[in-house]
């Protein structure tokens, strides 16, 4: 399944009947321009693009909270083992990632590495080790299915032009 | 018959069929290198069967590479995609059209314009053949056949542009070739392929390598050294005459990767570029002997098409010595070169 917001379990079972990802606005879990809108509609891509991609990410960080921190917006999700939902709180996650917008262009310009990102406090990650691990197994999941889906140039293209407007 | 017409009547496109078993595997590509004063360049034209989950049945995946070396800046370049609609490409006929980039003959030469906006990178050439084309078809791949036409050797006139720098050509060495077939990135296949000219244009002898294995390097289904003098091909060292012998590894200081998103899918340096490639062909009283000592490399980085990895392209910049003797003609030249060498 691909990202869901919190909502009630009837809205829940009308979009999972639907079999479409939940962009609708009331499902939208953040405004456009923001991170996590940018997240939701690459987590729907990926889902309708590559399956098996998407599977990947879901296998490896089934049952764990993740907390992204993208400058001041924190994007707290909770993954199942087909979806993953964007919850409204951040309670304590099993891994939590902080970084800037300068650094996500900057990976995926190729100008620095996501070792370079975590050495220079760039990129700071933390949870215990086997979340790490199963973090990491989801991350990379998560790029080769991006790098294979036609989605996504448009996707970056639309997160770079919204610099500052979230 | 004049090289051109030669050309014409050989290097045309293919494009894509399906396969018995309704399957879409074709892969076809132009590729020029250009080697001149201070500059080298590297231009692909493809277009292939898209294998993308999310892609229709049918659908053609075209793009451009552009990459150039300036030895005292190192290596700007690039990848860019154009939709379908914007293709230009007829079975049976030279000329190539993805959006402005251009593969097609005028008069003598092969044109070639290639531009990539996002990192200012191009040539704008024109190539004239200073050897007839050599068609190898039917190499066997894993679940497929790769078809190979080269003309090693042309005179290339033109620019290259690199950011607000502009290289002017005339006359530097140029090397092409065309590949067709039927193969996924991620079959067990691999391959080593490089080229020779000597940068003095008055010495006759130019030469091409390629070696095809299993993806561990452990088999080899087929190897060539083919030596030209003036425009024909004049000697080919095949299967048992040849001798390849990898040395040392490159161990660059610095590594540029095309497109740069996959370095985050390819973060490690290269440890399987030789540092020298000493390849000596023998047999029947010939023997020539050439030596690759690898300079640079820029590494081309594919989403492998049958499981969630990656195929790595790297081109190399270096050195090339030949030497020998072929029907007791002594041959040598010595000069900048290009090979490629395929990792995962």
């Amino acid at each position: 399944m691909p990202p869901s917001s919190s909502s009630s379990p009837s809205d829940q079972l009308a979009a999972e009947r639907a079999d479409v990802p939940r962009v609708a606005p009331a499902a939208t879990p953040r405004a456009p321009g923001t991170f996590g809108r940018f997240l939701h509609d690459a987590m729907a891509a990926l889902h309708r693009e590559h399956p098996q991609a998407w599977a990947g990410v879901c296998k490896a960080l089934r049952s764990r909270r993740v907390t992204l921190r993208v400058d001041a917006e924190i994007v707290p999700l909770r993954f199942g083992a087909e979806q993953v939902a964007f919850t409204p709180f951040a309670p304590a996650a099993h891994v939590e990632l902080a970084t800037d917008r300068p650094t996500i262009h900057a990976l995926v310009d190729g100008e620095l590495s996501l070792e370079s990102a975590v050495r220079h406090n760039r990129l700071r990650l933390s949870g215990a080790p086997a979340d790490l691990i199963r973090f990491h197994e989801g991350l990379l999941c998560w790029l080769h299915g991006a790098v294979r889906s036609p989605s996504f140039p448009a996707l970056l293209a639309g997160f770079r032009q919204t610099e500052g407007d979230a | 018959m004049e090289l051109i017409d030669l050309v014409r009547r050989t290097d045309w496109y293919r494009g894509s069929s399906p396969r018995p078993d309704g399957r879409r595997l074709h892969k076809e590509w132009q590729h020029v290198n250009v080697i001149g004063d201070g500059i080298e360049a590297y231009v692909n034209l493809n277009i292939m069967d898209d294998q993308r989950p999310a892609a229709r049945p049918g659908a053609l995946d075209a793009r451009t590479i552009v990459i150039a070396r300036e030895p005292d800046r190192g290596w700007t370049g690039g990848v860019r995609l154009h939709e379908a609609s914007r293709v230009s490409a007829r079975r049976g006929r030279f000329d190539l059209r993805l959006d402005e980039d251009v593969l097609e003959l005028d008069g003598d030469a092969i044109v070639v314009r290639a531009f990539l906006p996002r990192e200012r990178v191009g040539v704008d050439l024109r190539l004239v053949p200073r050897t007839a084309p050599m068609l190898g078809p039917n190499t066997p791949l894993d679940d497929g056949l790769l078809h190979w036409l080269v003309v090693p050797r042309l005179d290339a006139s033109g620019t290259i542009t690199v950011g607000d720098r502009v290289h002017h050509l005339d006359g530097a060495r140029a090397y092409h070739d065309h590949n067709w077939g039927e193969f996924l990135w991620g079959h067990d296949l691999s391959w080593e392929w490089g080229f020779g000219i000597p940068p003095d244009s008055a010495n006759p002898w130019s030469c091409v390598f390629v070696r095809f294995s299993d993806r561990k390097r452990t088999k080899a289904s087929a190897q060539g050294l083919f030596v030209w003098k003036d425009a024909d091909q004049h000697r080919t060292f095949r299967e048992n005459e040849l001798t390849i012998v990898a040395e040392g590894h490159l161990k660059p200081s610095t590594l540029h990767r095309i497109p740069p998103v996959m370095g985050l899918l390819a973060p490690d340096r290269p440890t399987d570029v030789p540092a020298r490639l000493r390849i000596t062909g023998e047999g029947r009283g010939d023997r020539v002997e050439a030596v690759f000592t690898s300079q640079d490399v820029c590494q081309i980085v594919i989403p492998t098409e049958t499981e969630l990895s990656v195929t790595l392209i790297n081109e190399v910049s270096g050195h090339l010595h030949v030497q020998g003797t072929i029907r007791d003609e002594p041959l040598e030249f010595d000069g900048a070169a290009v090979f490629e060498f395929l990792a995962f």
